[in-house]
């Protein structure tokens, strides 16, 4: 008679066993690493744990590409994949890595700065795990944060070291709050504390953090900087007007701490800058969340959104496309060093082979990707 | 019509059948709800997504099994009688302080955590049976337990949902202490006056006494606490001196204080306590499942977007009353300032944003009553042992309303309670 | 080095939660509570073996 009542929870547990090896073979997908092919210019591969020993075979070992022109001039660091919900950041840096020729100074390219959140999705955000560009290449979409298997529990408050700043729980693992780390903290202030030593070991004079907003966030199309950059913001935001690109320039606020922007520029001698682009799969009024959400970037919802004029929403009726986002990015990001290179002409950087918003609203993204 | 308020439409439906008429348990319904929304969205049976959805609640999880397993604990060793009994004795002859201090008693957790699950499982769970044993009626001890454990959690030092929509729209979570103090204690108070005049009779000390079990503290002193007291440091500790006490989580804290109750009071067996534990926080549990699946297909389908965007779309004077209906009913705190809140802060943008996160907090913070998954009548439920957790919600409804016109209100004039406190 | 413990010690209350819901599953004698427990189990589990 007890075997027989026993059949019933075993039936139960042999069915959610293979729904949970379905699952679970989907989830590990997200372990296979994304394919980036880098210029012919590249002239050293490392690693984050160059920089901080105690990242070594962890899933926070984020590569790190360096192009040396081997001729003096400044140095640039640009870190994409901050947050793996943002395709337009990660994109950037792998078009850069990619195609970059470095003649004067040294460009270094982070573009999975949160390696560890490419590996997982965030729950209840019913997110895509990959995207591919023209079906030839794929990549991953990640979660804002570091991936729980990676840093666990949650503390029910995040406390900012060493501000002690309350954030909720969840921040604790996201990157672009944990600067300037700590080399013994938590995984994600680890990887926090890598990046600012990479900073000042490299001797990096400007840095650029790459991001995507929810299109109802007020800061898109915005150069965010530190205090010291605002005259080269203040340059290259009229240069970009002056090219038909809008973008407003906004001060680091110096009470908000752990961004890559405040905590760069006071933790180091660098200029940093993090701009954002309109990402509607981030986004609270997305419709359908699917790749093509990623790729087209069209939604109904936003597209009704913005014709109800209620909160400031950045969406055009064609679609915030991924060509263009990344598009805004690289040419603000040229804007950015030629306005470095006009004000500081003794120790400039000149790269070469870098598509800005034409080429890549012309030709697609995938011409770019090697 | 749209695909999206269909599906909407469907899932509910979907999900009311299977309470109402399939008799299944709110959890499972909501995970069938949201396999049959996906498979209409054009989705067909995503595994994985209802599998990742089950992951966005995990941590709750924990936390509330390790909490029962402690009161199942306290409450063998006899801890918990013993409070009841002091309580009763100190109190009963100025019943209106009485039920005021157990308010804050209540809440005190929440404001500490952020959690209302904690107030109900913590300290709604050692007063429920005092206010029990003073006859009044099981489900106005859950109606009182489950509105004042939303306050608990909104109630500062610590209010999650305004974290969450701090994080959202970059708002350091600083000087929200005055306008939630306000707002919550006062409600506290309201609350407590409300239901002291409504339902608190006269008492007969000795016939309440008698039903309830004999203090044990003459026979185990001090130790008998000690359970108690551990939890209390290491939940207290890493908000007063985060330098000494490290904040090791909730269900790390739970445990410990379980396994300090050996050698406290009376003999117990932790692993079969453990066991009824975790059956009795069976319900709850189920309940994040179902809705970590519910909401992932509800974001999946654009289902999620559709009632973030409709609420826009309400004229001015229509868009209070959308936020005091459409808020709750997300039927989770979380889940409703994360999706509504965020916006709606910029909607308001020119009144002063803290006393407006500080309202959204608030009206969202009744959405862990209302249903779909009616989580802290469920919890309030299981601690007064009442079969039927909408008798729960129904005696709420006077404070949840009064919450929301107060939420309401707090929106409005946010300008001039700024200027006033 | 505590947060490497803290989050072994979680896999541990994970694991201990697992085995008593596993338990639980061959003792309720309800298909619904059955049910409910496997599905609750099922996050565990992946999270146990490092998966999610």
């Amino acid at each position: 008679m007890k075997a027989i009542t026993q059949i019933r929870p075993i039936l139960l547990l042999i069915c959610a066993g293979v729904l949970t090896f379905i699952a679970a073979k989907e989830m590990l997908e997200m372990r296979k690493p994304d394919i980036i092919i880098p210029s012919e210019g590249l002239t050293q591969k490392r690693k984050l744990s160059d920089y901080l020993n105690n990242l070594l075979n962890t899933n926070g070992n984020s590569d790190i590409y360096i192009f040396d022109s081997g001729e003096p001039g400044a140095n640039v660091l640009v870190l994409g994949g901050t947050h793996p919900n943002e395709p337009a950041g990660f994109i950037s840096a792998v078009v850069m890595t990619e195609n970059v020729r470095v003649m004067k100074g040294k460009l270094i390219v982070i573009p999975q700065a949160c390696l560890s959140g490419f590996s997982t999705t965030d729950p209840l955000e019913g997110s895509p795990q990959e995207f591919f560009i023209n079906s030839k290449r794929r990549f991953r979409f990640g979660s804002r944060v570091s991936n729980p298997i990676d840093q666990w529990p949650d503390p029910l408050v995040y406390l900012h070291y060493p501000s002690k700043q309350k954030l909720s729980g969840f921040e604790t693992r996201n990157l672009n709050r944990a600067y300037p780390g700590k080399p013994n903290g938590t995984f994600t202030e680890r990887v926090a504390y890598a990046i600012v030593q990479l900073i000042k070991k490299e001797k990096i004079n400007i840095a650029f953090d790459l991001h995507e907003a929810a299109p109802e966030i007020p800061i898109i199309n915005a150069i965010v900087t530190h205090e010291k950059g605002k005259d080269i913001a203040a340059t290259s935001v009229f240069n970009l007007e002056f090219n038909g690109f809008q973008y407003a320039l906004e001060l680091s606020p110096t009470n908000f701490r752990g961004l890559s922007h405040r905590e760069w520029g006071d933790a180091t001698d660098v200029i940093p800058f993090l701009m954002e682009t309109s990402n509607p799969i981030q986004g609270r009024l997305r419709g359908v969340t699917n790749q093509n959400l990623i790729i087209n970037g069209i939604d109904k919802f936003y597209n009704e959104a913005v014709q109800l004029n209620r909160l400031r929403i950045t969406y055009r009726v064609e679609g915030e496309s991924l060509a263009h986002r990344v598009g805004r990015h690289l040419e603000a990001f040229i804007e950015i060093i030629n306005a470095y290179n006009e004000i500081h002409p003794d120790n400039t950087i000149i790269i070469e082979n870098l598509p800005n918003y034409g080429d890549l609203i012309n030709n697609g993204i995938e011409k770019f990707l090697n | 019509m749209e695909l999206e308020l269909i599906i909407l439409f469907i899932m509910l439906l979907i999900f009311a059948l299977s309470v109402f008429l399939f008799k299944l348990p709110s959890g499972i319904a909501l995970g069938v709800s949201a396999t049959i929304g996906a498979i209409l969205g054009g989705h067909y049976f995503p595994i994985r997504h209802l599998i990742e959805g089950s992951f966005g609640y995990l941590d709750a999880i924990l936390i509330i099994a390790t909490a029962m397993i402690f009161m199942k604990v306290v409450e063998a060793t006899g801890a918990l009688g013993t409070i009841n009994y002091w309580i009763i004795k100190h109190f009963y002859k100025v019943p209106i302080l009485l039920i005021i201090f157990m308010s804050f008693f209540i809440m005190l957790p929440g404001m500490l955590t952020g959690l209302s699950s904690a107030c109900i499982l913590t300290t709604g769970a050692l007063v429920a049976p005092a206010l029990l044993a003073m006859n009044v009626p099981r489900t106005v001890v859950g109606a009182f337990i489950a509105i004042t454990a939303v306050y608990g959690m909104i109630a500062p030092p610590i209010n999650i949902p305004i974290m969450i929509i701090g994080g959202g729209v970059d708002m350091p979570y600083i000087g929200f202490e005055k306008p939630l103090m306000l707002s919550t204690f006062t409600l506290a108070i309201i609350t407590s006056i409300y239901f002291r005049i409504g339902y608190v009779k006269k008492i007969n000390l000795q016939d309440v006494l008698s039903q309830i079990s004999e203090p044990l503290y003459n026979k185990h002193g001090i130790k008998l606490f000690f359970p108690i007291i551990i939890v209390i440091i290491l939940m207290v500790g890493p908000r007063v001196i985060p330098e000494y006490i490290p904040d090791i989580g909730a269900p790390l804290i739970f445990l410990i204080g379980a396994l300090a109750g050996f050698g406290s009071g009376e003999k117990f067996n932790f692993f079969k306590l453990s066991r009824t534990g975790i059956i009795d926080a069976l319900p709850i549990m189920i309940i994040l499942i179902g809705v970590g699946m519910f909401v992932q297909i509800m974001t999946l389908t654009g289902v999620r977007g559709f009632i973030a965007t409709s609420a826009l779309k309400l004229s001015p004077a229509l868009l209070y009353v959308g936020i005091a209906i459409l808020m709750p009913l997300f039927g989770s705190a979380y889940a409703a300032s994360s999706v509504l809140g965020v916006p709606l802060v910029y909607v308001f943008l020119g009144k002063n944003e803290i006393i407006v996160a500080s309202a959204l907090s608030l009206i969202a913070g009744i959405g862990d009553l209302m249903p779909p998954p009616m989580l802290l009548c469920v919890f309030a439920a299981q601690i007064v042992k009442e079969q039927n957790h909408f008798l729960i919600l129904r005696k709420s409804i006077p404070m949840i309303i009064l919450t929301l016109i107060i939420g309401i209100l707090m929106i409005i004039f946010a300008r001039e309670i700024n200027q006033l406190i | 080095m505590m947060i490497t413990i803290l989050y072994f010690v979680y896999i541990l209350i994970a694991v201990y939660i697992g085995i008593i819901i596993l338990i639980e599953v061959f003792n309720q004698k309800n298909w619904k509570n059955q049910l409910s427990l496997i599905l609750i189990l099922i996050p565990l589990i992946l999270r146990i073996f490092q998966i999610k």
